[in-house]
This record gives C-alpha cells, structure tokens and sequence, in this order.
C-alpha cells in the first residue's frame, strides 16, 4: 500500500509533465527562442572585439547589452506566458476535468508555473548557447565562471517572471486582460522602475534607499544588479551604495542576497495565485 | 624598488610583483623607468615630487593602480601598456595629481576602471597624444580646472569615455587641428581628409547626474539609463558637455590589436550544451505527439 504524499507527488510529477509537454509543444515557443538567439548572437557580434579584448571578466559596453538583451525577451515571455496559463484552462475546461480526477488545485498551479518556466528555460539556453558558441573565439575558459553566473540569474528572473505572470493571472478576469497587465508588468519591471529611480533620484539629490527598494521590488533589477557584481563591476559602475554592499559584504554574500530577492519573487507569488484560484474554485 | 632625493637614476628590465609600491620615487629627478614588468601589487609606480621623470615601454598589469604620479615637475609617460587594473576603491591606470607639464604618449591603456585620472595638471605644454584609451569603465576622468590638450587618442569600447564635472574649459580635443577617434562617433568625411566633418560632442546628461548622485551609476547600460541620456544629448547645448571635438579623427592613430585566440573549447562545449537542451526540449514532446 503506498503512502499520500507518494500517490500525490507521483500525480504531481504526472500533472507537471503533461503541462510542461503541452507547453513545450505550443506555437510561440521556437519563435521566442528563435528571436532571443538572434538577439544575444547579434549582441555576441557587435561586441565580439571587445570580447576578445578583455574578456566577459569586465564591465563594457559589449558586457552590459548582453546582461541587460539576456533578460529582456525570457522575462517578457514568462510572464505573458504565465498570465496566459490558467484563463487558458478556464475556458477549454480542463481545469476543470482535473479537479474532478481528484488533482489539488496547488498542484495544478505548480504544474502551470513548471511549465512556462520550462518555455522560459529553453528560451534562455537558446540564447545563452548562441552567445556561447560565438563567443568561444573570443574569451577564455576562466570567463565561464561570469558568463555561467549570469545565465543562472537570467534563469532565476524568468522563473520570478512566470511566478508573477501566473498571480495575473489567478487575479485577472479573463485572458486578454491578463496579457495585458502582463505586458504592462514586464514594462514597470524592465524599465519604469530605473525611469522612477532616475528621476526620483535626481530630483531628491540621493537614490540610495530607492536602489535598495528597486533591487528589493523588481527581481529583473535584482537579476541585473548581481550579473553587474559577477562581471566584476567596480565603484565607476555599480555606484557609491553597490560599492558599499559589495565591500561590506563581500561579493558572494552580495550576489546570494539578490538571488534571495529572486528566489522570494518566484515563492510569494505563485503562493498567493494558488490562495487566489482556490478562493475562487471555492466561491 | 625605493628611490630617495637621487639624480640621473635608471630602473630598467626589472620584474616586480605583489609588493607595496613597485617603484616608490620620492623627490627623485632626471629618472628613467624603462622596460619593467609590474603586476599584482599596490601601486606600479608611486612618485611623489621630484621632476623630469619618464617612464617608458613598461608593462603593467593587475595591480590596485598603474601610475600614481603626484606633484612632480616635468614628466614623460610613453609607450607602455597599462591594463586590467580594477580594484573597486582605485584601479586607476594613470593618476596625475597637481602635475606641471606631463606627456602622456602612445600608451595603451585598456581594461582598467579609470584609464587616466587628471586631477589639478596645469601648463601650456600638458598633452595625451596619440594613446589607445579601450575598454575602461571610464576612458578619462577630470577635474575642473586642469588645462590638458588630447589629441590623436582612440577612445574604443568605454562605458563613458571621458568623465568630468564643473568647469572643464582648459581642456582642449585638438592640436593643429587633429582631434581624436570616437568608437561612438558617427563620421562624416565628405573631404576624404580623415576628420569627421561633424563635431563629436558629449554631454554631461548622465554622467553629471551620476556625479551628482553617484549611486545612479548602478543604472548605467539599462534601456531607462540610455534613454534619459538619448534625450539630454538631443537637448543639450556645447555650453554643457563635457567633450566638445571639431575635428574627429575617421580611424585610430593608435589602434590597439586584438590578440588572436584559438577557440575555446569549455566555452563552445558550454554552448552546444546549451543548444541541445534546448533543441532537445522543444523537439522531444513534439516527436512523441507525432508518434502518438
């Protein structure tokens, strides 16, 4: 006789494979990955004299593009697709279907958000792989170290991404919506904050307690702000407070700190989604 | 290496790593620094006061800071490569501090988070001619009220080039009409004489707000932060920039090579790595469906 959690983590791993494969197979997939290869393989070109300069080991403009074009397209992707997941399931029924198989409404959540971040995994490695293969001319193998830490952030920011884009989409009325205030997240994330800290920080003369509350609200910044301390960024980029953590707490202990921030925004969100659905399978 | 009030001194071929100072000058003058190799140590090479100093064809790599040159009279920095220096608190390449007179010429510096660092240098003979200034965090860094003439430079792969608040109308970009070469400047040479018949001009926009509030550097090389300057610079005045060239160079006089590499393999293993997962991730659910 096997135990509950035994049959419920085996239903899980059942539920997660078939959300993953129908996400796997869905049309926008190759078209997204398709296009952040050719982006990272452009940004890879044009910096390739750079590259093959000073290496990934340094802050350049070459190194920036590929930090900041590494997160642009896998986010944008994860939380539309997120946002998209569960009003998929509310008009073709099948949410419905599971439920009454017996699946828990937080495994369907957990399955919905494994499935785009699987999307948003594939995404990346295309890009990342590109960047890779033509950089594999330029730099040396000490740069694997940067390059692989950045690929890793870049991941854990599009894990955060579909975490988010999966409570739109539990809190929104219908798809379209979702998409929408998707597409208007991605935007705040990947942009509005800086713009706010720009002008905020300028305007008040100091813009250290609005970096921290960006690098505590936005997982993208986050992400950036540790790709930034991986590539070895010194007080000319990181500025008088990220020179100030970084040498306070050592640059490990720095970087750990923001993958913390990340790895909150994949965990609260998706929490409160499943809070959020079940509020309403319930009503 | 520790020189003390000497005379017709030369320091040549020497190898030197992590220690203090490489070379420590004080009031030392008529010296020769020539064809050493400094790495790994606080300072390359510390003088303090003293005059006629030259240092010449050295190589310098990965200390704290390259050339800490203050107050000396009459001095001579040529042909040396000055690269990857990067602490966080320092790293820079060439520092001249309250400094008469000082050539700086056919230098390549590269790889250091400040490439020169200008602080209170005066006299009508002060140059920077003809130096390979690549892939600094920051090419050049001034402080108001130095008079310095640049010229024949190549600027290539900075994040900012040139740095500087406050009044910066000692500097001059040309002599006899020669100016330097941008990597970021669009060239316009109708004549075919070589010189860009549009000026190159850079603005403060970001770097005076990042000097007035330093921590915004953190936003540097975000799409917000290149926006903001894209806007301030369609907006600005030549009053307000900080590089004002009437006569960019089209190609670097001094252009430094890229060292040729064999191709990496971890770095091509990685990325085919890479690839096949992510092939083999799309690929698989969509074989199997086929197959029913």
């Amino acid at each position: 006789m096997r135990s509950a959690p035994l049959v419920r983590s085996r239903a899980l791993d059942e539920l997660t494979a078939f959300e993953v494969g129908l996400a796997l197979r869905g049309p926008g997939v190759v078209l997204a990955a398709a296009v952040h290869g050719v982006a990272m393989g452009l940004v890879a070109i044009v910096g390739l004299g750079t590259f093959r300069q000073v290496g990934l080991g340094a802050v350049t403009p070459a190194a920036l593009g590929l930090l900041e074009i590494g997160l642009i397209v896998p986010t944008l992707v994860a939380l539309v697709l997120g946002a998209a997941a569960l009003h998929g399931e509310d008009e073709d029924g099948v949410r419905a279907a599971l439920l009454l198989s017996g699946a828990d409404l937080r495994d369907i959540v957990l399955a919905k958000l494994l499935a785009v971040v699987a999307v948003g995994a594939v995404v990346v490695a295309t890009g990342s792989g590109v960047a890779a293969l033509l950089l594999a001319s330029s730099v040396q193998a000490g740069d694997l170290a940067p390059f692989g830490f950045i690929v890793l952030v870049t991941l854990l920011a599009t894990t955060a991404s579909a975490s988010i884009g999966v409570l739109i989409s539990a809190l929104a009325r219908d798809r379209v919506q979702a998409i929408v205030a998707a597409i208007a997240v991605w935007a705040l994330l990947a942009v509005g904050i800086d713009v706010v800290v720009l002008l905020a920080g300028s305007a008040l003369g100091a813009a250290g307690p609005l970096l921290v509350a960006a690098a505590a609200l936005d997982p993208i910044a986050a992400a950036r702000l540790a790709g930034l301390i991986a590539l070895g960024a010194d007080s000319h980029v990181l500025g008088s407070l990220g020179t100030y953590v970084s040498l306070t707490l050592g640059s490990g202990r720095a970087m750990s700190l923001l993958v913390l921030v990340i790895a909150a925004w994949t965990v609260v969100p998706v929490a409160i989604a499943a809070a959020a659905i079940g509020r309403r399978e319930r009503s | 290496i520790a020189l003390w009030d000497v005379t017709g001194a030369l320091i040549r071929g020497n190898m030197i790593e992590a220690v203090r100072d490489g070379i420590y000058l004080s009031y030392a003058s008529e010296v020769l620094i020539d064809g050493n190799r400094i790495a790994g140590s606080r300072y390359a090479v510390h003088a303090m006061f003293g005059s006629d100093l030259m240092v010449f064809e050295n190589e310098i790599r990965g200390n704290a800071s390259g050339l800490v040159l203050m107050y000396p009279a009459g001095l001579t920095v040529a042909r040396n490569t000055i690269a990857d220096h990067r602490a966080a608190a320092t790293g820079y390449a060439v520092l001249l501090k309250d400094v008469r007179d000082p050539r700086v010429v056919e230098n390549e510096i590269v790889g250091n988070a400040v490439g020169l660092k200008v602080e209170g240098v005066e006299g009508s003979a002060s140059e920077v001619l003809r130096n390979a200034i690549a892939y600094n965090a920051v090419g050049v860094e001034l402080s108001p009220r130095s008079t310095l003439t640049f010229s024949a430079n190549s600027f290539a792969g900075n994040v900012l080039d040139v740095s500087g608040n406050g009044s910066l109308a000692g500097i001059r970009w040309t002599k006899h009409g020669v100016g330097n070469h941008w990597s970021g400047h669009a060239a316009v040479d109708v004549d075919g004489d070589g010189r860009s018949e549009a000026d190159h001009v850079a603005v403060t926009a970001g770097d005076g707000l990042t000097a007035a509030v330093p921590e915004l550097k953190a936003l540097r090389g975000t799409i917000a932060f290149r926006v903001f300057e894209r806007a301030a610079r369609w907006s600005a005045t030549a009053a307000g920039a900080v590089i004002v060239d009437r006569s960019p160079l089209v190609a670097p006089v001094l252009e430094r090579v890229a060292p040729s590499r064999p191709l990496d393999v971890p770095v091509a293993a990685a990325g085919l790595i890479l690839l096949a997962a992510a092939i083999g991730t799309v690929v698989r659910p969509r074989l199997r469906g086929a197959l029913g």
